[in-house]
């Protein structure tokens, strides 16, 4: 199974949840999720993800120099993301402890 | 950073952009705001990853631009719908920038290049000086009425050439800073260049009208009428393969010392004038100026008919018209008239006056009273 469809319905988690840590800037959130094991995350599609979730309001930026140069926009979870990523856990949570349950009885190795 | 990079990520940002050009400017400017940033960023990390030019792409780690701005559009949570809704000319248009890279590979890869406009940046110094040299060619185009393949100024060689120069280094200095602005400041350098591109053509038409084409074409209308006075310069052998020019009279016989001139009272100057050994090209002063040559420019004796057939008529005898016309000179049609050409056995005579005075005085009168 193509692993990039099952990240769609779970990557808001999974940005939410890599912002709890600490607050990123794009491309370091891209890289973050990478390192947690999250290969196949699309470019494009964690900006997309960025977006929508500072529209919806679970975010707040602000600006920072970088060393190197450029500006960047750091991302950073507010009390509504906070409370998001908690509702959304738990959701997670309970569909893939589901799902271990069910591949466990038929003998699916994890 | 290198300047490819810059490019690259230019040109993959465009189009993005391009992409989503059907949302609202506010939107797409939100969407876009981060990528020139992580666009940046990759291209730093690319650069990492190959030290050399012929690693990864920004276009290799991030996909074709039109599919990122699809992900971007659609993680974003803004309707796809819209960009599948978008007329097929939009779709066409949003295509065209990665039609031109594939066409610019391709093409490319047939003179062995990696791309093509990798042979036009390679060429563009030889434009910069050719842009000069037009630039030189119409000043110089002010100063006197004919363009000449060295700009002459006035009547400067001299001051031509070093002009042509000056602005031939100019031209490159100029072409090496425009060339390291940004888009913006290229544009009104690139008009100016089309605008000149333009001008060079004409004047290549001038050139090769004045030094080519009219007289083909003269050549083949059996008139030479365009000469002007730019031959004056001009030696060695005509391109029509005209080395000479005999006149005769309407007796057949070879008229010595002829100027010829056209329509405008330009010196029609046609063969090679260092076949004129005896003869001394006479200055005409009614003119521009320039010299006159008097034809034929050969000593008669070399001309095409030995002799002239002025000679052949006089040994020829009662029925001249049957050995003139049989033997050479089929073109000399009046001398079928030429009755009193037994009469005209003073042309014997008159043939040595040819070698006599090689003085080319303007008169072939004598000669025509002797002959009547």
């Amino acid at each position: 199974m193509d692993s990039t469809q099952l990240l769609k319905g779970v990557l808001d988690l999974a940005v939410l949840a890599v912002l709890r840590d600490a607050d990123g800037y794009g491309y370091d959130i891209v890289r973050r999720l990478r390192q947690a094991g999250l290969d196949e995350v699309g470019d494009a599609s964690v900006y997309g993800t960025l977006r929508r979730l500072f529209q919806a309001g679970s975010l707040t930026t602000y600006v920072l120099p970088s060393e190197e140069g450029p500006h960047r926009k750091y991302y950073a979870l507010n009390k509504a993301g906070h409370s998001q990523l908690e509702l959304a856990g738990k959701v997670w949570r309970k569909f893939a402890d589901s799902m271990n349950g069910l591949l466990a009885e038929n003998g699916v190795a994890a | 950073m290198t300047t490819a990079t810059t490019v690259e990520i230019e040109e993959y940002y465009e189009a993005v952009r391009l992409a989503l050009l059907d949302l609202s400017d506010d939107v797409r400017d939100d969407l876009l705001d981060d990528l020139p940033d992580h666009l940046a960023e990759v291209a730093a990390e690319l650069a990492i990853e190959r030290p050399d030019e012929n690693g990864p792409t920004l276009r290799d780690r991030l996909g074709d631009p039109t599919e990122y701005a699809a992900e971007l559009r659609a993680a974003a949570g803004l309707d796809p719908g819209e960009s599948a809704a978008t007329p097929r000319m939009a779709r066409l248009l949003q295509s065209l920038p990665s039609r031109w890279h594939r066409a610019d590979a391709s093409l490319g890869r047939l003179v062995r290049y990696e791309r093509l406009s990798d042979l036009w940046s390679a060429l563009r110094p030889g434009w910069w000086i050719l842009r000069g040299y037009v630039v030189a060619q119409l000043v110089c185009r002010l100063t006197r009425s004919r363009v000449e393949p060295v700009p002459m100024f006035g009547n400067s060689r001299f001051v031509g050439f070093i002009l042509t120069l000056a602005l031939m280094i100019g031209s490159v200095a100029v072409g090496r800073v425009v060339s390291q602005g940004t888009r913006r400041t290229r544009l009104p350098s690139t008009l100016i260049s089309l605008a000149l591109g333009l001008a060079g053509l004409i004047i290549a038409s001038d050139l090769t009208g004045n030094y080519v084409l009219n007289s083909s074409s003269a050549a083949s209308n059996g008139s030479y009428t365009s000469y002007g006075t730019g031959y004056t310069g001009y030696s060695g052998a005509d391109p029509s393969g005209i080395t000479d020019l005999y006149a005769y009279d309407n007796k057949g016989n070879l008229l010595p010392g002829v100027r010829l001139y056209d329509q405008q009272g330009n010196p029609v100057q046609l063969g090679d004038p260092n076949c004129n050994v005896g003869q001394a090209r006479l200055n005409d002063t009614t003119g521009d100026g320039t010299s006159a040559w008097i034809y034929p420019l050969c000593p008669a004796d070399r001309g095409p008919f030995a002799g002239g057939p002025g000679a052949v008529a006089s040994t020829a005898g009662p029925d001249p018209t049957a050995t003139t016309s049989s033997s050479a000179t089929p073109t000399i049609s009046p001398t079928t008239k030429s009755t009193p050409t037994t009469k005209s056995t003073p042309t014997t005579k008159s043939t040595p006056t040819t070698k006599s005075t090689p003085t080319p005085r303007p008169t072939p009168t004598p000669k025509a009273r002797s002959t009547r």
